[in-house]
């Protein structure tokens, strides 16, 4: 008789049902796995073996055959240890049929039979959800992820023993709760712009960026900095809501970066590699790719410090996902695409020295500088929205007691500003996302503000790009002000955060 | 007449193989022409005193020679070749010790009976030297002097760019063949000059621009000049070469004055010190010409002043203010924030107005200074 287990696999972040069929025959005593796996789903015969005999029930000496259907899709992980091992106990007549109707299984088993945590639970159960099932059995570890994907009952499995007690009605596993709310208060954050000495136009420029999830770009000496307040950036992001929430757990369930038990990933990412990063590691990768950087700083921040130290491809293959918002990586098994709705956050020197354009300190030649700052592309930075400049703190600033705005209350205007933008869009969008149209829309310049914009494009040398690139955060410094139309005041200010060609002075004398 | 054209061709051999050694006239003298040299084996050519290099160098261009290759390479890019013997070779040029052999001239030389000034200084200016760059290139051009510098980044272009917006000539002498243009940077100010001026060079076409060409080209620059003017120079600065060189010349050197503080002065400072005199405004330039009979004492009509003052009186007091605060060294908004008082959204909105008015300008991220011109 055939025994049928479901189970599931992921393609990106899309799940597929697979069907685990089980079959004892006579025959030759052994076991067979068919449909076209992976090296590590072939390895599961061992453990599934192994595990079931651990648990106490004696392999019979038949064939056991195994198959993981649709057969035209590679399978890979090792989340089919436990649906296989579940299918022969089945096949072996040790579970009632309907102990596993409506269910599906996930994880991976030792030789002892524990089950082991997998990756990406919460995808596999929201897809289990959507193609009708109602029972998810997953890793214990997994068990906080799988809940998100609501009105499923969940049943943490801790070994292959329990799970035996389960199904045949021995013991059975109390069905995990949902426990956290999706919409609880912040989590306390590390950093905090209370700590941050001065730089009024600095923090300003970054609550900007912050309420639009403009890219931004900070230009400063060493240890003037840009790296600090970027850190305080998190806490002053806009909370991500319930939608955006599962999407970045998603995420970051594949990637296997959930941190164990929260199952949640509450706040906006903030996505951090060093300068020696290469292009796969930022776009993803593997035979069957899997997210890189790009995609882990889904909603969330990626933080580029010492930008211009960066080798070119990692740069340069932000182009795509920052217009497209979705990162595309073509093998020959196909072609995956991840979200990747990010912030780009950038931070830089001067000049090599970093002292420019103090030429007392500075000593860099006009060459030096061109070099160093042309290793970012001109496409690259065109996609900047904001630029600011940190400067280096002086002594009275840095110990003096003035109490700085905390994060807190920044973050409060940031989420009303945010509330604005997602009442106008009617959906979780914001301003530095506007298509051309919704700027046509939603930023109309009144006789004055068309009058500063005129005289601009001439004396600034503003792009088309660079045109709307200025209107885009001036709704934006709007939107903090909670005012409907566009000011002189908010269209000025978004022309003196706008990113100038830094390289402008070499081209013609 | 064919021993004339015969020596013309061993003439543009020799200046193109000696590539400008100060002592490649010297050593035609002393080997009879140019001709008897192309004859010469390398023990003869020891004899006269080059080096071991240098002759295996004058063989090895004697051997790929090819007179007629190289006459069409002088005409399709339209260079002139004028050695020292030649009636148009500059006068000045002879004076001056250690004179190249030949010059390859793009455009034109500078007319004899012109003053010239040769305004040099550093490639990394500040923003107080563009501005007197470009006040001496600019007032200077006005009343028909010729500028003469190095086409370089920085002091050199900016100069030349200024005299040539006034109307002016100007000439730039290349450490490379004048069918180059170095550093490509000034692209735009290569072609300005070969229509309205000359681009002069002591190597012929298709050579290089090499790092030990450019102290060589100093001393043209020094030489083809009545005065020389260092605009701003640092405390060791090739500047300070030509400068040096221009005295060897007996030419008379003034230097702009900056502030003792100001690393990028400390050059021309020193320079003052050991005698050079300071050039405040362009009269100062204009009375040493006199004082040299290069030329009339020229009246230049009203008063020029280095920074124009006037547009302050049309600015509104706040505006005012603002404008006060902005200084030739570059000062951020913070640093303006705190001068002025005013709050952050009025001074934005000035500064943009003062931006759109023309009269300062961004430097760098956040930076202002005056704008200049």
């Amino acid at each position: 008789m055939v025994c049928v287990v479901y189970s599931a696999l992921l393609h990106c972040l899309t799940g597929q049902i697979v069907q685990v069929e089980a079959d004892i025959s006579d025959g030759m005593p052994g076991m067979e796995l068919v449909g076209f796996l992976g090296s590590e789903v072939k390895e599961a015969r061992e453990r599934v073996r192994m595990a079931i005999k651990n648990c106490g029930f004696p392999m019979p000496l038949r064939r056991i055959t195994l198959n993981l259907s649709p057969a035209n899709i590679r399978k890979y992980g090792t989340g089919f240890d436990l649906p296989m091992a579940v299918a022969i106990l089945q096949a072996m007549g040790q579970i009632p049929q309907e102990a596993t109707e409506k269910a599906v299984f996930f994880g991976e088993l030792n030789l002892s039979g524990a089950v082991t945590s997998i990756n990406g639970v919460l995808p596999l159960a929201l897809c289990a959800k959507k193609a009708g099932f109602q029972r998810c059995f997953v890793p214990a570890a997994n068990a906080a992820e799988a809940v998100l994907a609501e009105d499923m009952e969940v049943y943490p499995v801790s070994s292959l023993h329990t799970l035996m007690n389960h199904l045949t009605g021995t013991e059975r596993i109390h069905c995990c709760k949902q426990d956290v709310d999706l919409s609880s208060k912040s989590p306390a954050y590390e950093y905090d712009l209370k700590y941050v000495q001065g730089q009024p136009i600095a923090r300003r420029g970054l609550e900007i960026a912050a309420a639009g999830l403009h890219n931004i770009v900070m230009i400063g000496e060493p240890g003037a900095g840009k790296s600090m307040l970027s850190k305080c950036l998190p806490s002053i992001l806009p909370p991500l809501n319930t939608e955006e929430c599962l999407e970045v757990s998603s995420i970051y369930s594949v990637a296997g970066q959930l941190q164990e038990g929260c199952g949640l990933m509450r706040e906006r990412p903030f996505v951090s590699p060093h300068h020696t990063v290469t292009e796969v590691a930022m776009t993803g990768g593997g035979i069957y790719p899997r997210g890189g950087l790009i995609a882990l700083a889904h909603k969330g921040v990626l933080f580029l410090d010492e930008m211009p130290e960066f080798k070119r491809d990692a740069l340069e293959c932000l182009r795509q996902p920052l217009e497209d918002r979705e990162i595309r990586i073509n093998r020959s098994s196909g072609s995956y695409t991840y979200p990747a709705d990010f912030m780009l956050v950038g931070a830089m020197n001067p000049c090599p020295c970093g002292a420019y354009p103090d030429r007392k300190r500075c000593n860099c030649t006009s060459t030096q500088r061109r070099r160093y700052l042309e290793r970012l592309s001109k496409p690259l930075m065109d996609r900047i929205d904001i630029c600011i400049e940190v400067r280096n703190v002086a002594y009275e600033e840095l110990i003096s007691d003035k109490r700085q705005e905390d994060s807190e209350t920044v973050r409060k205007r940031v989420a009303n500003a945010q509330e604005i933008q997602f009442a106008r869009f009617k959906r979780a969008q914001f301003n530095a996302r506007m298509s051309r149209e919704q700027i046509e829309t939603y930023c109309r310049l009144d006789g004055g503000c068309e009058k500063i914009m005129e005289r601009s494009f001439e004396t600034y040398r503003l792009s088309a790009r660079g045109y709307y690139r200025v209107l885009k955060v001036a709704r934006t410094i709007a939107d903090l002000d909670g005012e409907d139309t566009i000011r002189e005041a908010h269209l000025i200010e978004a022309l003196h955060f706008r990113y100038a060609d830094l390289l402008a002075e070499w081209k013609g004398v | 007449m064919k021993q004339a054209a015969r020596n013309k061709e061993y003439d543009l051999w020799w200046a193109m193989s000696a590539e400008a050694g100060i002592r490649s006239v010297q050593l035609c003298n002393k080997a009879g022409g140019s001709e008897s040299l192309f004859l010469m084996d390398k023990g003869e050519l020891l004899d006269l005193g080059v080096s071991e290099k240098g002759a295996e160098h004058i063989i090895y261009r004697r051997k790929t020679w090819d007179y007629e290759k190289q006459r069409r390479i002088l005409l399709e890019e339209g260079i002139r070749f004028v050695p020292w013997y030649d009636r148009q070779y500059p006068k000045r040029l002879l004076q001056a010790s250690g004179y190249p052999f030949a010059l390859f001239v793009k455009g034109e030389l500078p007319d004899e009976t012109a003053p010239a000034v040769a305004l040099i200084g550093a490639r990394e200016c500040s923003e107080y030297g563009r501005l007197c760059a470009e006040y001496f290139g600019r007032e200077l051009a006005a009343c028909g002097v010729n500028v003469i510098s190095g086409m370089a980044i920085g002091i050199d272009g900016i100069t030349q760019q200024s005299a040539l917006a006034a109307g002016g000539k100007s000439y730039a002498v290349l450490g490379c063949g004048p069918d180059i243009c170095y550093p490509p940077a000034n692209r735009n100010l290569y072609g300005l000059l070969a229509g309205n001026g000359g681009l002069i060079s002591e190597y012929g076409p298709r050579v290089k621009a090499v790092a030990w060409h450019f102290p060589a080209r100093n001393r043209i620059i020094a030489g083809l000049s009545d005065v020389v003017i260092v605009v701003e120079a640092k405390a060791k600065s090739g500047t300070l070469i030509t400068a040096d060189m221009a005295l060897d010349a007996g030419r008379e050197v003034l230097v702009v004055p900056g502030r003792i503080t100001d690393p990028m002065s400390v050059g021309c400072m020193n320079l003052w010190k050991t005698g050079a005199s300071p050039a405040m405004c362009v009269e100062d330039v204009l009375d040493v010409l006199a004082e040299n009979k290069k030329m009339q004492t020229c009246d230049v009509g009203k008063q020029t002043a280095v920074l124009d003052e006037e547009p302050e009186q049309a600015l509104e007091s706040e505006e005012k203010l603002v404008y006060s605060c902005v200084d030739l060294y570059a000062r951020s908004t913070e640093d303006i924030l705190e001068r002025t008082g005013l709050s952050y959204q009025d001074l934005l909105r000035i500064l943009t107005e003062l931006e759109f008015k023309g009269l300062i300008r961004e430097t760098g991220r956040g930076y202002y200074v005056r704008a200049t011109g």
